[in-house]
């Protein structure tokens, strides 16, 4: 069943405020889109595009994978903060926009926020029972937390996918599109401390989940979706994640003093293993446009 | 010349005590490795021993198949045909 509540109290609930510092202001947990070319991507430091530019550019274009209008309801599974929920609301001005999250801090954020049509509950897309069927859904990072390490050794993904996507199906009307991101695990390094620091970030930092493989997602969207387009986009993650490296290293007094060396030295190890582990190939990411199919 | 056989118990063994230290004592080709008490980053590394030393590479989607050590020989045997390789 992948994460728990309690594995993602591990992962999102250190602390709002200490969220805050590295990430960008509308706290996007996930890659944004720098689109630099590839020459600036290759080089050490990222280019003149911002971290907060870069989301707001990650937000457009699942918005525009989802179709999104004015007109549209829109559910966001796995909702973060509510940064795409504060885009949908204050930029594409939709209709209504809800947001699921397995976090208590991530929603009482949201609540916060007091968003136009919006709202939000704490709730896993396995309760999930909306009234009321949206025209887009949009997920961002989210299925990482699908299935488990040992479920995936057990060969149990493409299944859990595809419960995802049945559901997914149907909480939507006919004719509705998907914006979906995922990380992907490209191959398994052979490096031992990579190997070691891949293994602890997939336990401590983000216990209950493992990301996914391509080949199991196109699997398991059918028979529920059609896959419109894929863009895959490692370079950006790489460089998302370099930022906030480079965030967290500008507090590292602060965080040392708020919340303990342990806080500031396991972010910079996980931060540091996925800046290589996108540099290196062991993992990806990817964007899909997705039709569903009535 | 012919290249000398590959003895999986032992570098099995070798392998254990490289990455984990542990000493295994009662291995068999059926013996099912997750049983042995070693984490998967554990395995994994031992699996990076191995084809190191036989300088093969075990495809990704064949790495979750490996239940017993002799999956991983019959694995290792078929990337490796022309040399004999027991457990
Ligand atoms: C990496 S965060 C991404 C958050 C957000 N989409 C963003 O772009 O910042 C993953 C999100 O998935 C949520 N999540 C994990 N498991 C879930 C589940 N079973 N049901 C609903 N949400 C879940 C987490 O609570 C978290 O909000």
């Amino acid at each position: 069943m992948g994460s728990t509540k309690a594995d993602i109290a591990v992962s999102y609930d250190v602390s709002n405020e200490f969220f805050r510092l590295w990430l960008d202001e509308r706290m996007n947990y996930t890659c944004g889109i720098f689109d630099e070319g590839p020459e600036r991507m290759k080089l050490g430091v990222p280019g003149p595009v911002s971290l907060e530019e870069s989301q707001l550019r990650k937000l457009r274009i699942l918005s525009d994978y989802a179709h999104v209008t004015s007109a549209s309801t829109v559910l966001d599974i796995g909702c973060g903060w509510g940064a795409d929920l504060e885009y949908q609301a204050t930029t594409n001005h939709v209709k209504a926009a809800h947001g699921i999250t397995l976090s208590e801090a991530q929603c009482a954020e949201i609540r916060r926020r007091a968003l136009p049509n919006v709202t939000a509950s704490v709730c896993s897309y396995l309760d999930y029972r909306p009234e009321v069927k949206f025209d887009a859904i949009i997920s961002i990072c989210m299925m990482e937390h699908i299935v488990s390490p040992q479920e995936a050794r057990d060969g149990k993904s493409i299944a859990a996918y595809r419960n995802y996507f049945r559901l997914a199906h149907e909480w939507t009307k006919p004719g509705a599109y998907f914006g979906l991101q995922t990380i992907l695990r490209n191959f398994v390094p052979r490096d031992r401390k990579d190997i070691q620091d891949l293994g602890w970030v997939t336990y401590e930092i983000f216990p209950g989940g493992i990301v996914p493989r391509l080949e199991e997602i196109i699997a398991a969207v059918n028979p529920y979706f059609e896959v419109l387009e894929l863009k895959t986009r490692r370079l950006d993650y790489r460089n998302t994640t370099w930022h906030w490296r480079d965030r967290l290293r500008k507090n590292e007094a602060h965080i040392r003093a708020t919340w303990g060396d342990k806080v500031f030295d396991d972010y910079e190890r996980y931060l540091s293993t996925c800046v290589t582990g996108f540099e290196k190939h062991y993992t990806s990411l990817a964007q899909y446009s997705l039709k569903r199919i009535d | 010349m012919a290249q000398p056989p590959v003895n999986v118990l032992e570098m099995f063994k070798q392998a254990a005590l490289e990455v984990d230290n542990r000493t295994l004592t009662d291995l068999k080709a059926d013996t099912v490795i997750s049983s042995l008490g070693m984490d998967s980053v554990a395995v994994m590394e031992l699996v990076s021993f191995f084809e190191e030393k036989l300088n093969v590479r075990i495809p990704d989607e064949e790495l979750s198949k490996i239940r017993t050590v002799g999956d991983l020989r019959d694995t290792l045997q078929k990337l490796m045909p022309d040399r004999a390789v027991a457990a």
